[in-house]
């Protein structure tokens, strides 16, 4: 049976089909070609469609809400902003102390600092038995001891503070921090 | 050696483009990624009302888009300590949201597939509260809808490529940077999303006319 498909090599006539194959199935996309192609592409892809450029152009930016953004933030604060652990007991003395004698102590030394707030909790743990009813006036009394401690407030705020590290004080001393201070200034 | 038709060779010794090495914003970025917060806050004012034009443009729905633009933007929060500034933040910015939008479009599609019917909105559902989204939300002409209509039926690479070009005005360079393709591919791309939404349109406006 004769062989119709262009591989066949048997006969000259089959080489010259086979060349005539080859040729015809390797059309070459010359660089002519293909600079045609892609100018012919800008062209219409610049070209102007005007119902199209003009549905583009009505189709409005809607507007990005104040709502919108602020719901943006919570969600940042809920699920990016690292949960306070609570500080460490001196970090709490020293910020407590910072805020209450600000701004006069800023510059003082830890140890200055942690000895002022021993003599505001001895002046308030010997002064009360119930802290959380301190008058206005006693606290400007308290305030007043804090800035100018005894050397016997010392040793015993030392002894709380420093040594026992008494987180009781310590509540004590930022609950009073949480106080109107009108109200202290007043009563004194 | 033949010599090449002047055309050609200016054509092929033509220097290729190139994107620039980093921009401010991706230095600010990279700020973000030592904890400036206030940077992400510059970051976010700048860019989150048009990001939230282009996501609702591709996503077609007003509540989806806006989850996804905080997603989007979370995740350039969490990415910033390994963030490399290279090339402009815009498109870096654009590479995620298109990433982002097309696996959101992606798992929609998963879900309604493969979860139980009673568990998932269907893309019937979703499809159908685009359309409530796209009369109610959407602001613009019965063009302009049914131009977004017609956005929403694109390809997907066809319909982030010409939201990019338009919406945002990125360069066809840009865009090949932002999807990780050839400049050729995205010229095609656009060409065809341009061809198709052109056609459409034509054949919706002689419908109204004629009716």
């Amino acid at each position: 049976m004769k062989n119709n498909t262009p591989h066949n090599k048997e006969t000259p006539q089959s080489d010259l089909l086979e060349r005539a194959w080859s040729e015809l199935s390797e059309p070459s996309f010359t660089q002519a070609q293909r600079q045609r192609f892609w100018e012919r592409l800008d062209t219409e892809e610049t070209s102007s469609h005007p119902l199209e450029e003009q549905a583009w152009q009505e189709l409005v930016a809607p507007p990005y809400t104040q709502t919108q953004q602020q719901r943006f933030w919570q969600r940042f604060d809920t699920e990016c902003v690292p949960k306070q652990e609570p500080l460490p007991f001196w970090q709490r003395v020293f910020k407590q102390c910072l805020n209450w004698l600000e701004p006069q102590s800023v510059s003082w030394s830890y140890a200055s600092v942690a000895v002022l707030a021993c003599a505001l909790l001895s002046t308030l743990t010997t002064s009360s038995s119930s802290l959380h009813t301190t008058s206005p006036s006693k606290a400007v009394g308290v305030q007043h001891a804090a800035l100018h401690p005894t050397s016997k407030e010392k040793k015993q705020m030392y002894k709380h503070l420093v040594l026992y590290q008494d987180l009781d004080m310590l509540e004590h001393l930022e609950w009073l921090e949480r106080q109107p201070k009108k109200e202290i200034h007043k009563g004194g | 050696m033949v010599d090449k038709p002047a055309h050609i060779r200016t054509h092929m010794q033509t220097k290729k483009p190139t994107l620039p090495t980093c921009d401010k914003d991706a230095l600010k970025m990279v700020e973000v990624g030592k904890g400036d917060r206030s940077a992400f806050e510059t970051l976010f004012d700048t860019y989150a009302p048009a990001l939230h034009h282009f996501v609702l443009r591709f996503v077609g729905n007003a509540s989806i888009a806006e989850e996804l633009v905080q997603e989007i933007f979370l995740k350039i929060y969490r990415a910033a300590p390994q963030y490399t500034p290279k090339g402009s933040f815009k498109t870096f910015l654009y590479r995620v949201a298109t990433n982002h939008c097309l696996n959101e479009i992606r798992r929609a599609y998963y879900r309604e597939r493969f979860e139980p019917l009673e568990n998932i909105q269907t893309t019937k559902e979703w499809s159908d509260s685009k359309i409530t989204n796209a009369e109610t939300d959407l602001i613009g002409s019965r063009l302009a809808r049914q131009l977004q209509a017609f956005i929403l039926e694109l390809p997907e690479n066809q319909r982030s490529a010409l939201l990019l070009h338009r919406l945002e005005g990125l360069s066809y360079l840009e865009i090949s940077d932002v999807m990780d393709l050839t400049l050729g591919a995205v010229k095609s791309l656009i060409y065809r999303a341009k061809t198709t939404l052109q056609q459409r349109l034509e054949a919706w406006d002689e419908e109204q006319h004629t009716t």
